[in-house]
């Protein structure tokens, strides 16, 4: 005997799929919350560094120390952390659509921020440092194929000329001191490096001009 | 189930009905809007998660493989139409297939041949049959609907069996399909055909395998669902069983269509007639062993199903085809829209990406010097993959019951072949749909 086919089945399939769409999207939107506070706390650490340099910094031009060499070491590190840590939350907040990431984003680019500005106090202080600051400017609002590029080039540039520590700063922000730099250079697109120099390259640029300009400065 | 009536369950709950519909069409809304992409994905997720709990709840409350035949004291007469090529290779499995299947009343065996065809190959089985009950006919016709039309004129049967040359059946089937025909005609005046669980008979290669997973869902869940609420979109070629009453009335097969079954399925849609699915009989059939061969052969089933949609289409939204025009149709063709339009998104994201990465190794290689080393960067897993998970799960279920019903025999060779399934095939059945819509628009001579 075939059953009769009960038309409730309609709506009950209805209502599932709302239950079923609305607990997908509190699944998203808690596991991404949970991966968004793990990257507040990560920023959060590393402004902290970065404020613990500073006193550093600071200690050292009040009691007349040299701790030109630590310094460096710790600017190292913490410039080396940063760039994995900055590249992680740029790919994720693209790919995550619940979650607002610029606070996180914002946070991290005034500690590098900071960190940069440590770095050139450093160097007017102790005179010969082993480090020296490069800026990079990319672009995180409109594709920019040529900022792939430049990141390569900037990694086979660290490993030819170790002394170069590389900034990286978007090219959109509402950081005061960012625009001024930007202002400073007349810097419109992206991708743009300034050298230790202040000399500024935009687009994709050889390598060579780059190792020749940085010669010339012995920092590489 | 709830002692409620349908009426009754929207009455009590119609407040809450109408503030959900407002809430889902004002995110629509928005959602069209300001993210045209998000909201063809999310509508895209919607419909298929909605079919997909439908199914499975029809499945929950529906099914019964329980057969008790009734007692025919006469069986009546049965008329096989089987269209083949001159002296087609597997046509004396099938035919032998056929009479072997041991109906009980009376057989008449109708083969339509292009052409030639040598009857002392066939004399084991005309044996069996009356010899004036088995008889061969045909004029050179590259459409197959002429030949079963050229069959139809002569069968003089209360039923008519479709079987494909390359099908075969298992031994009582058609006394199966006709005793269920003629139980259920008592509850349904308007049966007006009755189809059976198709699966490859060449199941061994991969391509073969993938075919298998894809007859089991197909032909096995989707058409039992689909049958449930009267929509069957076709009426397989290798064993269908129609009423010729219904036949006379409606018209034989469209001799300008390449997809008669399918054609003729929705003008018995048309004419308010009802198909139903037994589950119980299984035909066999031979399965494209080659991609080309895979490709004519979709090739074929799409080109024929936009020529059945635009000859069909006043039954779009029609209410009078019940769910047939007002749910299935709308919903697979819309399903199939978007699944073009995914595709070509994915495509253009996949070449520009291609695109960029030819250009930054240009670059890189011969403007900034530098020599470009292959790294693998680590996955990030976007809210999509959430959402991607979820509806996985869901189609894995959907499969797993497809590979029930559709009597499904896994093998080791099935761990390269279900994860083909998912990923490959739909995009190359994709791609087919895209290029035999190109060859539609442009009007581009079909050749069998």
């Amino acid at each position: 005997m075939v059953k009769k086919f009960d038309n409730r089945i309609y709506i009950i399939s209805l209502l599932l799929t709302f239950l079923f769409l609305v607990l997908g999207f509190l699944t998203s939107l808690y596991l991404e919350s949970e991966k968004k506070s793990e990257y507040q706390d990560i920023a959060l650490q590393y402004s902290l560094e970065s404020e613990k340099t500073a006193l550093l910094l600071m200690y050292s031009q009040i009691e007349d120390e040299n701790i030109c060499f630590s310094l460096d070491k710790i600017i190292d590190k913490q410039n080396a952390k940063f760039l994995k840590l900055a590249s992680r939350v740029e790919e994720y907040s693209k790919k995550h659509v619940l979650n607002d990431y610029t606070p996180i984003k914002q946070e991290l680019v005034i500690s590098n921020l900071k960190l940069y500005l440590l770095l050139k106090q450093e160097i007017s202080k102790c005179n010969k440092t082993i480090a020296s600051p490069l800026i990079y400017v990319y672009d995180e609002k409109e594709i920019c194929p040529d900022c792939f590029t430049t990141v390569k080039i900037l990694e086979e540039l660290k490993k030819r000329c170790p002394k170069i520590r590389v900034f990286a700063f978007p090219l959109h922000s509402d950081n005061e001191i960012l625009d001024l730099i930007y202002v400073k250079h007349n810097i419109t697109k992206a991708p743009v490096l300034i050298l230790p120099n202040n000399q500024v390259y935009p687009g994709v640029i050889d390598i060579n001009i780059l190792i020749n300009e940085l010669k010339q400065d012995n920092i590489c | 189930m709830i002692n409620m009536t349908f009426k009754d369950f929207l009455k009590k709950h119609k407040q809450l009905l109408l503030s959900a519909y407002l809430i889902f069409s004002a995110f629509l809304v928005y959602l069209t809007i300001s993210q045209p992409i998000q909201f063809l994905i999310i509508t895209l997720s919607f419909i298929s998660v909605y079919f997909v709990i439908f199914a499975i709840l029809v499945y929950i409350f529906y099914w019964e493989q329980d057969y008790t035949p009734i007692n025919i004291k006469k069986y009546p007469k049965l008329s096989v139409l089987v269209s083949a090529f001159n002296d087609f290779p597997y046509l004396y499995g099938c035919l032998d297939s056929i009479v072997s299947s041991d109906y009980a009343g009376e057989l008449e065996i109708i083969v339509i041949t292009d052409g030639t065809f040598d009857l002392s190959k066939y004399t084991n089985i005309i044996s069996i049959v009356k010899p004036k009950s088995f008889f061969a006919t045909g004029k050179k016709t590259n459409l197959k609907s002429k030949a079963l039309n050229q069959g139809l004129k002569k069968a003089t049967g209360e039923f008519i069996a479709v079987v494909d040359a390359d099908s075969f059946l298992k031994p009582g089937s058609l006394q199966i399909m006709i005793n269920h025909f003629l139980n259920n005609q008592r509850l349904d005046k308007k049966l007006g055909a009755i189809t059976s669980l198709v699966i490859p008979k060449n199941k061994d290669s991969i391509l073969e395998r993938i075919q298998y997973v894809e007859y089991a869902v197909y032909m096995g869940f989707l058409n039992y669902v689909l049958s449930k609420i009267d929509s069957i979109l076709v009426t397989p070629g290798p064993l269908t069983i129609y009423k010729k009453s219904m036949l006379d009335k409606i018209g034989f097969f469209d001799e300008s269509n390449i997809t008669e079954d399918m054609e003729l399925t929705w003008r018995i849609h048309k004419n308010g007639y009802t198909i139903e699915k037994y589950e119980d009989t299984v035909v066999e059939t031979f399965v494209p062993k080659t991609l080309s061969q895979l490709v004519r052969q979709r090739t074929r089933w799409i080109r024929g199903k936009i020529q059945t949609v635009f000859k069909h289409f006043d039954m779009l939204f029609e209410r009078k085809y019940a769910d047939f025009g007002f749910f299935i149709l709308p919903y697979f063709l819309f399903l199939e829209a978007l699944g073009i339009f995914l595709f070509l998104k994915i495509l253009g994201i996949n070449g520009k990406n291609m695109l960029e990465i030819i250009h930054n190794v240009y670059n890189l290689i011969f403007v900034a010097h530098v020599v470009p080393s292959p790294e693998l960067n680590p996955i990030v897993l976007g809210t999509s993959f959430y959402f991607g998970v979820l509806l996985s799960i869901l189609s894995i279920i959907f499969t797993y019951i497809g590979t029930r019903i559709g009597q499904f025999k896994p093998r080791k060779i099935d761990l390269i072949t279900i994860p083909l399934y998912f990923s490959v095939y739909s995009f190359f059945l994709t791609a087919i749909y895209l290029s035999c819509i190109v060859e539609e628009a442009l009007g581009v001579d079909y050749k069998w």
